[in-house]
C-alpha cells in the first residue's frame, strides 16, 4: 500500500510545482514508484482504495478541480436540470469521488478536445486545462483498476479493402484484388479497421457482389495449366490425294529473332486432302489444327471419319508469316477416327495440270522471260506482292513451287496479293488459291480435371461429380468446405441446407455443375457472415456480461490482426480441436514469422507512422531537384524493412527511438550521403556516427512532416508527440492559422524567431512550448530529409531545443537520448495504437489498466516487440467480449 | 434442359477474364426517359460542392436584385445569366464550433446538406443526420433505377482527419440517416458501369435474363441470412446490420425494375470513360500535391452526371469538387498551390488571388456541365430547365472559417418554377431552408431538416 501512496503523492507534487510540465509529469509517472505501484496494482486489480487513499485523493480533489467546476462547470452543470444530463455538482466527500468516475471520465473528454467550457463562456488558461485534465487521467486510470473490467466490445467489423483483398487471395489462392476498386474505407482512431466507422452502402455491395463473381470465375472457371496432350504429325508424313512434294525446294523462309527459319511444308497446288488415322484416348474436348501459309486466301476443312469437323478456316494469305489455324471445340468420342485436312477452294487437278502444260511450253521460249524469274526478281515481286514489310526475306509457296517446277518463279510471285491477270498467275499459273501446309494436330482431351487445374480451382472444387459421386454429393462436399474456410468457422446445419438448397435451385433449372457451383459460393461470398467478422455476444449466462471468445473467433482476431487476412488451415484445425488458446505463443511465434505478417508493416506501421502519406507527398522540385521517384520508394521502403526488421528479429521496440542499423540501396546512400552502398537492392548498413538512427531520422518522416519547400518543426514537433508519447496536442483555437503553412522562405533565423514571436501568444504558447524545440531539434535535416549544416542563406543551421521543464538538448542525437528517457511513456503510446489496431476500436477509459499492462509486459521482457504483440494477444480485451463498449453519451 | 455452361461461354468466346457479374444490371428503364419528349421532364436535384470557401470578394455580385452585374468569379455562367440565381447571406448555423472546438473543415462538409451538428468522434459514436439528397431519394427515388448518385472526386486521406472528428465527416456529403454516410464513387468507369452494366455485349439476352436470376438467387439468400444474423446480435450491432439489408434491398428493387423495362444503353455518342488514377501522377513529382489527373477526371464526372440525368437513371445526385480540408493544387488555373493551405491566406494578396483562379476555374467546369444539361432537349426546354442544382460552400472564407454568408448558387428553373436571373438577399437564413424549397419544387417535398426554420422562396 505504501507505494499507492508514494504515487499519490508524485502526482501531488506535480501539480503544485509546475503548470507547464507536462513533461516533468511523464518524468514523474515513470518513476520507480510509479511503475511499482501498476504492477502491484495490476496484480489485484479490483482490490479497491485504502482509506488513506481516497482521502489523499479528495483532498487533492478538492484543491485541483473543485475550485474548477465551481468557475467554469457548474452553472451549467449543475443539480437542476444540468446540461447534457451531467451533474458535476456531487461531490461532497471521498465516497462520493469513486461514485462520480463516469462523470469525470466525461469531464476529461470534454477538457481534453477544449470542447468545454463554451467558446461564449470564460475560458479556462491552457495551463487549468493542463492541471485539471492531469488530475482527471491520473485518477480516472486508478479508478479503472478498481472497477470490475470491461474487455470492451468491437462492433460487427466489416472487412476492410486490405483485408478483402488478403482474404479473396488465401481463400482462392488468386492474384486478384477486387477491393481496389472499392470505395476507400473511413479511418477512426487513426486506422482503416475500425469497426464502427467501417460502413456499407449500395454501391459498395454492388461492388461486393461483383467482386465475389469475378474472384470465382478466377477460381472455378481457370483454364487448365497442364497442357492437353498433343498429337502432332509433319504434313509431308501424312498420306492423301496431294503429293509430298520435294522437302528441299517446299520452304517458307520466317523471319524470326535467330535469323530465318526454314518451314518444310506440304504445298497444295490443287483441292485435295491429306489425312492420318488417330485413336482418341477418351470422350472429351478436342482441337485440330494446323500451320500453314498460303496465297488468296485458301479456306481448309477438317473432317473426322469424312465429316465436317468445325467451321471453315481461312488461312492468311502472307507470304512472310506461317501461322497456326485451329477448330473450335469439338466433342469426339473415344475410338480411333480418321482426321483429314481438306483444300476446299483451290484450282482442280485438271486446271493445275493444264497451267502446267502452258508453262512448259513458255519455259521453251527465249531466255528473256525466264530471265525474270530468278531469284533476286522474284522476291522482289513477292515483296510487292503480299510481303512488303520485308521484301527478298520473305518467300512464299510460289517460289518454292515455281523453283520445283524450274519455271515461271516470277509470275507465281507476283500473282501474291492479286488478282489472277489472265490465264497465267495463280497457284503454279492457274490463277486459284494455293496453299502450304507444315503440321496437323490433335490436342484433347481438353476435360477439366483436377489433375490439370491451377491450386486455385483445386482449392474450390475439392470433389468432383463421377460414375461413384453424385452432382448432389460432390456439391455438399464443395459447398461445406468452401463456405467453412470462407465464414472462418464450421458452417452450421442451417446454413448448410439453406446452401444446399439455393445449389439445388440452380442445378434443377439446369445450370452445368461448375455453374451451380458458382452461384453457390458467390452467395457466399456476400453473405454477411463472410463480409463482417461476426462474433457471438455475451448471453444471459455469460457471468458479468464477458464471454470469452470461442477458438474460432480467436483464429480470426489473430489472423485479422497479424495478417490482415482470414485465418489459415492450421489456425482453423487448432481452433476446431479447441488447442489454440493452449498453443498461443507458438502461434503468435509462427504468425508473425509467416510473409503474410508483412501485412503488419502496411497496415499498422504505414498508418502507425503515417507512412501512408508518402504516396502524396510532392516536395517542391525547384527546390529539391533531387527528389524523384526512386527516392520516394526508396524513403518508404527503408522505414518498412526497418520496422519489419524490429519485428521479424524481435528487437527491442526502443529501436523506433533509436538504433545503429538501417537499411539502404544506391540511391537512399546516396541521399544520406553513405558510400560503398551500390544497385537497386536494400541491404542492412551498421550506421557509424550521430547522423542517423531510429525513425525520427529516417528521410520518410522527415519529409512527410515537412511542408513542400520547407521543414516543418511545428509539424515535426506534433508527429513525435503524437506517435511516439501519445501526447497529441490540442489542435489549434478556431481562427488561428497554422504559422505561415505556405511560406515560401527557409526557415531561416527570421523564421524561428517570428515562430517564438507566435509563441508569445498566450493561446499558442502551452502547445508550441512543446512542439516547436522537438523540431528545432530535427533541423538538421532538410525538407527531404538529406543531412545539412547551413541552410539555404549558409547560415548555420542552430539544432538547439530547450523544452518547456528547460531541458535543453542539441540536435537530433540530443532529441533522441529525451525519449530514450520517456521510454515507458513511448511503450504506453505503442501499446495504444497497436491495441487500437489489434482490436479495431477506439481505446476507452476502462482499458486504461489493460494499456499500462501490456506496456509493463513490454518493460519486463527487455522490450521486445513479441511482447507487446502477445501481452496484447493475452489481454482480456483481445481474449473476451464484453456487452458493452463505447460510452455514447462522450 | 441442359444450358451451355458459362465456362464454355468464357473459353469459347476467347476472353481471358471475367463474366461481369452486373450484367444483371443492365438498365431497363421502366421510366423517364422514354416518356421525356411527349412530357415535361422530370425535375432533377443536384449538390456540388466545393471546399474550404471562396474568396468572397471575388465571388459576391455588388448589387441584389434582377439587374445585378455578374461577379469576376461568376463570368464563365455569363451566357446562362437568366438561368441561376445567386443567393448571399445564407448560414450554416452547425457548422460553427457551438463549444465543440477546431474542425471546423469536418464540420462544414458535414452540416452543408444535413443542418446537424456532427457529433465529435473519432469513431465510435458517429452521429449527424439525414441529408437534403437523401431526403429527397425517400420521396422520388423510387421513381428511377438508382434513388441517389453519390460522385466524388477524391477518396479522402486515410488515418487521421480534420480535429478530432472521424473522416466519415469530411468524406461525405449523403448520409442516409444519423449513422450512415453513403459512400461515393469516384471512378468515372466504375460509374458509367454501374449506370449502364459492363455486360460483354457479346451476351445473349437470354445470358443476361439467366445472369439476372442468379443475381436474384444471390439476393434471397444472403438476405435470409442477414435476417438469421439479425436474430442473434445485440442492439448495437443492429445499425451495421441495417445497412448491409438496406443496400441489399435497393439492389433488388433495381433488379426488379431492370426486368420490367426495356434495356437502358448508353445515350448516343457515350463512352465507357478512360481509367484515372486518383493518387496522383507519382512521376510528376512536384507538379501538384494531389491528384495530376484532376482536370480530366473533373469533366468525365461531371459527364457521368449529365448521362446519369439524360437517361433518367436517377434524379438526385451530390458532388463534392473536393472534400473539404482539400489540397489538390491547380496547375492548370495557374495556381499551382496547394488549395487548403492558401485558403489561410493571412491576407496575403497572392494568395488571395490564387484562391480566386481555383474558383474560377471551378466555375468554368460549372459552366461547361450547364451547356451540356442545355444541350439535351426536354419538353420545351432543356434538362437545365428542369433541374436544381446547388453550388457552393460549408465555409465562406476559408482563412476565417467562417459558416455565415456562403457562396452559394442555385442553377436551373426547376421547371419553370424557379426565379432565376437574379441575385438574392437572404442574410441569416439556414441554409437548410433552400434545401427544403429545393425539395418541394422537385416534388419532393419535406418538413423539416436539421436546422431549417422554413423555407426560402425562390420562386
Amino acid at each position: 500500500m505504501d507505494t499507492r501512496r508514494g504515487r499519490g503523492g508524485s502526482l501531488l507534487k506535480i501539480l503544485c510545482v509546475c503548470a507547464l510540465c507536462v513533461f516533468a509529469w511523464r518524468l514523474a509517472q515513470n518513476l520507480p514508484a510509479a511503475d511499482d505501484t501498476r504492477t502491484a496494482a495490476a496484480g489485484n486489480p479490483q482490490l479497491g482504495p485504502t482509506d488513506a487513499e481516497k482521502a489523499a485523493d479528495w483532498a487533492t480533489f478538492q484543491t485541483t478541480v473543485q475550485p474548477f467546476l465551481t468557475s467554469h462547470c457548474i452553472t451549467c452543470h449543475g443539480d437542476n436540470m444540468p446540461e447534457a444530463e451531467l451533474s458535476l455538482n456531487h461531490f461532497s466527500d471521498a465516497a462520493s469521488l469513486q461514485h462520480g468516475t463516469a462523470a469525470l471520465d466525461k469531464m476529461l473528454n470534454m477538457l481534453r478536445n477544449r470542447k468545454m467550457p463554451p467558446k461564449d463562456e470564460v475560458r479556462p488558461t491552457e495551463d487549468e486545462y493542463r492541471q485539471v485534465s492531469a488530475w482527471l487521467d491520473a485518477y480516472t486510470t486508478k479508478a479503472a483498476l478498481w472497477a470490475p473490467k470491461n474487455p470492451g466490445r468491437v462492433t460487427l467489423h466489416r472487412l476492410n479493402r486490405p483485408e478483402y483483398n488478403n482474404t479473396i487471395r488465401d481463400l482462392l489462392a488468386i492474384d486478384f484484388k477486387p477491393a481496389d476498386a472499392f470505395p476507400i474505407d473511413d479511418a477512426g482512431y487513426g486506422f482503416d479497421n475500425n469497426g464502427d466507422v467501417l460502413s456499407i452502402a449500395p454501391v459498395l455491395m454492388e461492388k461486393y457482389i461483383d467482386a465475389a463473381g469475378q474472384s470465382l470465375d478466377r477460381a472455378i472457371f481457370a483454364d487448365p495449366i497442364v497442357p492437353a496432350p498433343v498429337k502432332h504429325w509433319d504434313a509431308m508424313t501424312m498420306a492423301g490425294t496431294i503429293p509430298t512434294s520435294d522437302p528441299k525446294t517446299n520452304v517458307v523462309v520466317l523471319p524470326g529473332p535467330s535469323g530465318r527459319t526454314v518451314v518444310n511444308g506440304r504445298v497444295f497446288n490443287y483441292n485435295g486432302e491429306i489425312h492420318a488415322d488417330y485413336n482418341f484416348p477418351k470422350d472429351g474436348q478436342y482441337v485440330l489444327r494446323l500451320r500453314g501459309y498460303g496465297q488468296q486466301r485458301p479456306m481448309v476443312q477438317f473432317k473426322l471419319d469424312g465429316v465436317n469437323a468445325g467451321a471453315p478456316i481461312a488461312v492468311t494469305e502472307s507470304q512472310a508469316d506461317i501461322s497456326v489455324y485451329a477448330t473450335a471445340k469439338l466433342r469426339v468420342t473415344a475410338g480411333t477416327h480418321q482426321v483429314m485436312l481438306v483444300f476446299t477452294n483451290g484450282a482442280t487437278k485438271e486446271e493445275y495440270d493444264a497451267a502446267q502444260a502452258r508453262n512448259a511450253a513458255a519455259a521453251t521460249r527465249p531466255a528473256a522471260v525466264a530471265g525474270a524469274a530468278t531469284q533476286p526478281s522474284a522476291g522482289q515481286a513477292a515483296g510487292a506482292g503480299g510481303a512488303a514489310a520485308n521484301p527478298g526475306r520473305a518467300r512464299g509457296p510460289g517460289q518454292g513451287v515455281a523453283g520445283a517446277q524450274g519455271g515461271r518463279a516470277g509470275a507465281a510471285g507476283r500473282a501474291a496479293g492479286r488478282p489472277p491477270r489472265g490465264g497465267t498467275p495463280g497457284g503454279a499459273g492457274t490463277g486459284r488459291p494455293m496453299l502450304g501446309v507444315d503440321f496437323v494436330e490433335v490436342e484433347g482431351p481438353d476435360d477439366i480435371t483436377p489433375e490439370r487445374m491451377p491450386e486455385s480451382y483445386r482449392k474450390v472444387m475439392v470433389a468432383q461429380p463421377s460414375a461413384t459421386v453424385t452432382k448432389a454429393q460432390a456439391a455438399e462436399l464443395i459447398i461445406r468446405n468452401f463456405a467453412s474456410k470462407a465464414y472462418r468457422r464450421p458452417v452450421d446445419d442451417g446454413e448448410f441446407k439453406r446452401l444446399m438448397g439455393l445449389w439445388s435451385q440452380q442445378d434443377a433449372a439446369g445450370e452445368a455443375f461448375e455453374d451451380s457451383i458458382h452461384t453457390t459460393l458467390q452467395a457466399v461470398l456476400v453473405s454477411p457472415y463472410f463480409l463482417y467478422r461476426y462474433e457471438r455476444d455475451p448471453g444471459p449466462n455469460d457471468p458479468g456480461g464477458v464471454r470469452t471468445i470461442d477458438e474460432y473467433e480467436l483464429a480470426s482476431r489473430l489472423s485479422y490482426f497479424l495478417w490482415s487476412s482470414m485465418p489459415d488451415e492450421e489456425l482453423l484445425k487448432l481452433a476446431g480441436d479447441g488447442q489454440l488458446r493452449a498453443n498461443l505463443p507458438a502461434q503468435v511465434k509462427r504468425m508473425m514469422a509467416d510473409p503474410k505478417a508483412f501485412a503488419m508493416v502496411e497496415n499498422f506501421a504505414g498508418q502507425w507512422l503515417q507512412l501512408r502519406q508518402m504516396a502524396t507527398v510532392s516536395p517542391d522540385p525547384k527546390r529539391f531537384p533531387d527528389f524523384d521517384e526512386p527516392l520516394r520508394q526508396a524513403m518508404v521502403k527503408e522505414t518498412q524493412l526497418f520496422f519489419s526488421a524490429v519485428m521479424t528479429e524481435d528487437r527491442s521496440v526502443l529501436d523506433f527511438i533509436d538504433a545503429n542499423f538501417t537499411f539502404m540501396n544506391a540511391r537512399l546512400a546516396k541521399h544520406y550521403g553513405v558510400s560503398g552502398v551500390t544497385g537497386d537492392q536494400f541491404r542492412r548498413v551498421v550506421l557509424s556516427g550521430d547522423e542517423r538512427g531510429g525513425l525520427i531520422t529516417q528521410a520518410s518522416i522527415l519529409t512527410l512532416t515537412s511542408y513542400t519547400n520547407r521543414t516543418s518543426p511545428v509539424l515535426r514537433g506534433k508527429w513525435v508527440l503524437e506517435n511516439l508519447l501519445d501526447e497529441a496536442p490540442p489542435p489549434p483555437p478556431p481562427d488561428v492559422p497554422k504559422l505561415a503553412e505556405t511560406e515560401q522562405a527557409e526557415l531561416t533565423g527570421t523564421l524561428r524567431q517570428r515562430m517564438e514571436q507566435h509563441r508569445a501568444n498566450p493561446n499558442c504558447v502551452t502547445c508550441h512550448a512543446q512542439m516547436d524545440p522537438i523540431g528545432f531539434g530535427l533541423e538538421n535535416f532538410d525538407a527531404i530529409g538529406a543531412w545539412r549544416i547551413q541552410d539555404l542563406n549558409n547560415v548555420a543551421i542552430d539544432s538547439s531545443g530547450t523544452l518547456p521543464d528547460g531541458t535543453a538538448f542539441q540536435g537530433a542525437k540530443g532529441l533522441k537520448q529525451i525519449l530514450l528517457a520517456q521510454k515507458d511513456q513511448f511503450c504506453r503510446c505503442l501499446a495504444n495504437r497497436m491495441t487500437t489496431y489489434a482490436l479495431g476500436r477506439g481505446m476507452e477509459s476502462y482499458d486504461k489498466p489493460m494499456l499500462d499492462q501490456i506496456a509493463a509486459g513490454l518493460k519486463e521482457n527487455d522490450y521486445k516487440f513479441s511482447a507487446l504483440v502477445m501481452r496484447i494477444v493475452q489481454s482480456d480485451a483481445f481474449q473476451k467480449r464484453g456487452s458493452s463498449g463505447s460510452d455514447n453519451s462522450k | 434442359m441442359r444450358r451451355i455452361s458459362r465456362r464454355t461461354v468464357l473459353r469459347g468466346f476467347g476472353t481471358a477474364i471475367a463474366l461481369p457479374c452486373l450484367e444483371a444490371m443492365l438498365p431497363r428503364m421502366s421510366f423517364g426517359a422514354a416518356t421525356a419528349a411527349t412530357v415535361p421532364g422530370p425535375k432533377r436535384l443536384a449538390w456540388l460542392y466545393v471546399p474550404n470557401g471562396v474568396d468572397m470578394a471575388s465571388w459576391t455580385p455588388a448589387a441584389y436584385g434582377a439587374g445585378y452585374a455578374l461577379s469576376p468569379t461568376l463570368q464563365p455562367l455569363a451566357a446562362f445569366k437568366d438561368r441561376f440565381m445567386v443567393i448571399s447571406g445564407m448560414v450554416c448555423q452547425k457548422a460553427f464550433a457551438n463549444g465543440d472546438g477546431p474542425g471546423d473543415h469536418a464540420r462544414a462538409q458535414a452540416a452543408y446538406l444535413t443542418g446537424v451538428q456532427p457529433r465529435k468522434s473519432e469513431g465510435s459514436n458517429i452521429h449527424l443526420g439525414i441529408s437534403a439528397d437523401q431526403a429527397a431519394a425517400t420521396k422520388i427515388g423510387h421513381l428511377t433505377k438508382f434513388p441517389s448518385l453519390e460522385l466524388g472526386m477524391e477518396e479522402g486521406a486515410q488515418g487521421r482527419c480534420d480535429s478530432g472528428y472521424s473522416c466519415a465527416y469530411q468524406h461525405n456529403l449523403a448520409w442516409r440517416n444519423e449513422t450512415t454516410p453513403v459512400g461515393k464513387d469516384c471512378l468515372p468507369q466504375s460509374v458509367f458501369d454501374r449506370l449502364f452494366g459492363n455486360a460483354n455485349s457479346a451476351e445473349s439476352a437470354e445470358a443476361r435474363a439467366k445472369a439476372q436470376e442468379r443475381k436474384k438467387s444471390i439476393l434471397d439468400f444472403v438476405l435470409s441470412d442477414a435476417k438469421s444474423m439479425q436474430s442473434s446480435v445485440s442492439a448495437a450491432d443492429q445499425r451495421k446490420l441495417d445497412e448491409y439489408l438496406t443496400s441489399i434491398r435497393e439492389i433488388e428493387v433495381r433488379l426488379s425494375k431492370s426486368a420490367e423495362g426495356p434495356e437502358i444503353k448508353p445515350p448516343e455518342g457515350a463512352v465507357r470513360p478512360p481509367a484515372i488514377d486518383l493518387k496522383g501522377d507519382t512521376k510528376k513529382v512536384g507538379v501538384s500535391t494531389s491528384a495530376s489527373d484532376y482536370d480530366v477526371h473533373l469533366p468525365l464526372m461531371l459527364d457521368m452526371m449529365v448521362l446519369a440525368f439524360q437517361a433518367d437513371l436517377t434524379r438526385i445526385i451530390t458532388l463534392p469538387f473536393a472534400d473539404e480540408e482539400s489540397n489538390q493544387s491547380y496547375p492548370w488555373a495557374d495556381a499551382p498551390v496547394p488549395h487548403h493551405g492558401t485558403s489561410h491566406h493571412m491576407g496575403d494578396p497572392a494568395k488571395i488571388a490564387y484562391l480566386a483562379k481555383i474558383n474560377l476555374y471551378h466555375m468554368k467546369y460549372v459552366a461547361r456541365l450547364l451547356e451540356k444539361l442545355d444541350k439535351i432537349k426536354e419538353g420545351n426546354g432543356s434538362i437545365l430547365d428542369n433541374s436544381l442544382i446547388a453550388y457552393g460552400s460549408g465555409n465562406s472564407d476559408g482563412q476565417r472559417h467562417n459558416h455565415d454568408n456562403l457562396p452559394l448558387l442555385l442553377i436551373g428553373k426547376g421547371g419553370g418554377t424557379v426565379n432565376t436571373g437574379r441575385h438574392l438577399q437572404a442574410d441569416g437564413v439556414p441554409i437548410t431552408n433552400l434545401w427544403l424549397s429545393m425539395l418541394d419544387h422537385a416534388g419532393a417535398s419535406w418538413d423539416t431538416l436539421g436546422d431549417s426554420s422554413g423555407k426560402l422562396n425562390i420562386s
